[in-house]
């Protein structure tokens, strides 16, 4: 990774000069550039943050915050702050709203749950171009099913959004590994706090000015 | 004689119900006795065979008259071998009028489709028109192409008739020469122009502009193969529908023309095409080139053509700017192309085909500077196939191979990588681990989220908004707040910063990350009971999201 995000730290807006979701080919930015903006991560921070404060507003009275109900607030924020401009974040955002099997179920189609192996297992190749074509097909497949919402697409659409869903991913891990490392660390320091509360806030207020 | 009759008369009925229902309206309705068999008595037939050969006659004159363009196979069969009778019974009766008609007769004879059993038939009285008509001037015309038609049939006439043949075709041309003046004035002149073309100067028909050639759905029959070859020879260009077409056909002009023996110029310069129209698409394959957008190389192509000789340079140019073309169309196609793209598609395919010279110079001109709208000038490289699709097929191949180079930047450990399949199993891998670690983050989070709430408002929001020596003023109410922010932020920028430039491999990822997030809870504790932690956030709200934030070796030095 060795692109630097631009600078954000000074812009206290946070414009969002977003591509229109027609143009697909080259006007649109390259999805680093795009999810390593500051501006993508303080937006997608505080949707994690409140959909996780959601989250355990929800559950606190049912039971304990379910590891899977976190996940899939984590990834809706991220579609979120995709802005459903790429494929898979529509396929979030729309596949948590209605339930999938309900959808599915009205539109008549059966639920596969599994993909069946014959269906993938290819046969024999001919010559190592046919092989290798499989082969890359095969990943192709493989990668389709891991980028929500990417199953059939043909595959210079799929690389696209696997690009853009692969820093999209990023951006989700290394926030959601900031906020975590801050709750536990603010959980575990939370007693020793309140000793020095009153010392630092004059502290960091005489270092500030 | 009366054999000969009776022969024809049951060869006119044969015909009668053979031809098709519009056909046989005419026929009933003007000849009720056609149908019938052979009559018993010999004078009976002979009268009707007179009556029905003269109302033939007549009737498909005024056929012809009504509708000329009309198929009028079993017509001009029967009116043809109804000439024996005429000419047998005298020449004088016989109007002048009808003469002329019988132009008419041969050229629809001509470009009707010719069913092969009748030709048989035909065939034996070969001799005996092939005689008549070498004594017959007005016949000539008629006479000599029908003759050339059994005669291009597959089933070739027999050995004597060869000599007759010959001399007829030579006939033939000269009669079109003779007559492109008079014939081609006001007739069914599609199918006479073909007649009246020069047969001496195909050499030209390459390189005239390409008439408007319906691909017929009915493949022109042997008969017109002086026209057919000269319109074949002016097809030029091969696009890639009707190529397959086109070749076909001009094989079998070729083939007919070897059958016929013909001294024919045309037949010489067919064949003569024919090896050039191959050699121009070989060697557009034999030659090394890339496929680009601008017009440079694409030009040097042309001109190596052009070295190589004219004919074959203009056949190759022509099909080099179709093709060139045609992606363009098919582009502007794929992207959703307007009318104005189409529009400029057609006008330069046709511009191709009259000047070339100023669509080489319009392509070059309009590749270097983009089109506002939203589709790709594709060129042929040197040495591939410029058949459109598969063109087509290399533009996606080069958007694939672009977007796999995009997600080569953005997984790390790809650059040393080659190849699709290992690229994608990396890619693969890749995704497959960012996904893990959410799901184990997440649990993380789970885990952590529920004991205070109010935390959870404050932690990343002032981090990532504001600077961080100025989150103690943002919380004036919670006091408790700001150290932990101030804690953090240092925790969460080393974690932020150490992301992007860290190269651990990621294999071994979730399980260094509770590590390293355990190791700063651990410093930051010693930090926050030193009192060091406003130093900390201090050197370290410099360090906001810039990515290129200090290595965990930094970080501990300054802790």
């Amino acid at each position: 990774m060795a692109s630097v995000p631009s600078s954000s730290s000074s812009s206290p807006s946070q414009p969002k000069t977003r591509k229109k979701p027609g143009q697909n080919s080259s006007p649109a930015p390259p999805p680093q550039t795009k999810w390593r903006t500051g501006t993508q991560e303080r937006l997608y921070s505080r949707r994690l943050v409140d959909a996780l404060r959601a989250t355990r507003d929800r559950t606190q009275v049912q039971e304990s915050v379910g590891s899977r109900a976190v996940k899939e607030a984590a990834d809706s924020a991220l579609a979120l702050t995709a802005r459903g401009q790429s494929r898979w974040s529509r396929a979030i955002l729309f596949g948590r709203n209605s339930c999938r099997r309900k959808l599915l179920v009205k539109a008549g189609g059966k639920i596969r749950r599994h993909r069946r192996k014959q269906h993938g297992v290819p046969p024999v190749a001919a010559e190592p171009g046919v092989l290798k074509e499989q082969k890359v097909k095969e990943r192709l497949r493989k990668l389709g099913r891991l980028v929500p919402g990417c199953r059939k697409l043909p595959a210079a659409t799929l690389l696209e959004e696997a690009a853009d869903y692969v820093a999209a991913l990023e951006l989700q891990v290394r926030t959601m590994r900031a906020l975590a490392d801050a709750l536990s660390a603010a959980t575990v320091s939370a007693p020793e706090e309140e000793e020095t509360a009153a010392v630092d806030p004059m502290a960091i207020a005489e270092q500030g000015s | 004689m009366i054999n000969l009759f009776i022969f024809t008369s049951s060869f006119l009925s044969l015909l009668v119900l053979i031809s098709g229902a519009s056909k046989t309206d005419y026929f009933t309705s003007f000849s009720p006795d056609l149908p019938l068999p052979t009559s018993p008595s010999p004078t009976f037939s002979l009268i009707r065979d007179s009556w029905s050969t003269t109302s033939n006659i007549f009737f498909s004159l005024f056929y012809l008259y009504i509708n000329p363009e009309r198929s009028t196979t079993p017509l001009l069969l029967s009116s043809h071998l109804s000439l024996p009778h005429f000419l047998s019974f005298s020449s004088h009766h016989i109007p002048l009028s009808t003469i002329n008609p019988f132009n008419h007769l041969s050229s629809l004879f001509s470009s009707s489709s010719m069913d092969r059993d009748l030709f048989s038939h035909i065939d034996t009285d070969l001799n005996s028109i092939s005689y008549l008509s070498l004594n017959y001037d007005h016949f000539d015309s008629a006479l000599s192409s029908i003759v050339s038609s059994p005669s291009a049939a597959p089933t070739p006439p027999g050995p004597n008739d060869s000599l007759v043949l010959r001399e007829l075709i030579g006939r033939l041309g000269t009669i079109c020469n003779n007559k492109s003046a008079s014939v081609g004035a006001g007739d069914h002149s599609a199918n006479t122009s073909c007649y009246s073309t020069p047969l001496s100067s195909p050499p030209k028909s390459s390189l005239h502009p390409l008439p408007n050639m319906n691909p017929n759905p009915n493949p022109m029959p042997f008969a017109p193969d002086p026209g057919f070859a000269d319109r074949a020879a002016r097809m030029p260009c091969f696009g890639g529908g009707p190529h397959m077409a086109m070749s076909g056909q001009l094989s079998r002009v070729s083939s007919s023309q070897s059958l016929m023996d013909a001294g024919m110029t045309g037949g010489v310069q067919l064949e003569g095409e024919l090896p050039v129209r191959e050699n121009g698409a070989g060697g557009r394959g034999a030659n090394n080139g890339r496929k680009r957008k601008a017009g440079v190389k694409g030009k040097g192509k042309e001109a190596s053509l052009a070295s190589s000789g004219t004919v074959n340079s203009k056949i190759s140019e022509e099909d080099q700017s179709a093709k060139r073309c045609r992606p363009d169309c098919k582009a502007g196609e794929k992207k959703g192309g307007t009318e104005e793209k189409n529009g400029n598609c057609s006008e330069n395919n046709n511009g191709d085909r009259e000047n070339k010279n100023d669509s080489d110079s319009n392509n070059a001109n309009a590749k270097p500077v983009e089109p506002p709208k939203d589709y790709i000038h594709v060129r042929a490289r040197r040495g591939q196939a410029t058949d459109s699709h598969s063109l087509a097929e290399r533009v996606r191949r080069e958007k694939i191979s672009e977007r796999m180079k995009l997600l080569q930047d953005l997984v790390p450990g790809c650059n040393k990588v080659t190849g699709k399949a290992v690229m994608l199993d990396e890619i693969i891998n890749y995704v497959q681990s960012l996904q893990r670690q959410v799901e184990f983050l997440s649990m993380k989070l789970a885990t952590v989220n529920t004991p205070s709430d109010v935390n959870m408002d404050n932690l990343l929001q002032k981090d990532m908004q504001q600077p961080l020596y100025r989150s103690a003023f943002s919380y004036p109410n919670q006091p408790q707040v700001a150290p932990l922010n101030s804690l953090l932020a240092t925790n969460s920028i080393p974690n932020l910063g150490m992301q992007p430039s860290s190269n651990l491999p990621f294999d071994g990822f979730g399980n260094a990350n509770p590590q390293i997030g355990g190791f700063w809870e651990d410093d930051l504790q010693s930090v926050v009971q030193m009192g060091f932690g406003q130093n900390q956030e201090a050197a370290l709200s410099s360090q906001s999201f810039q990515g290129s934030g200090p290595s965990s070796s930094d970080m501990k030095i300054e802790l």
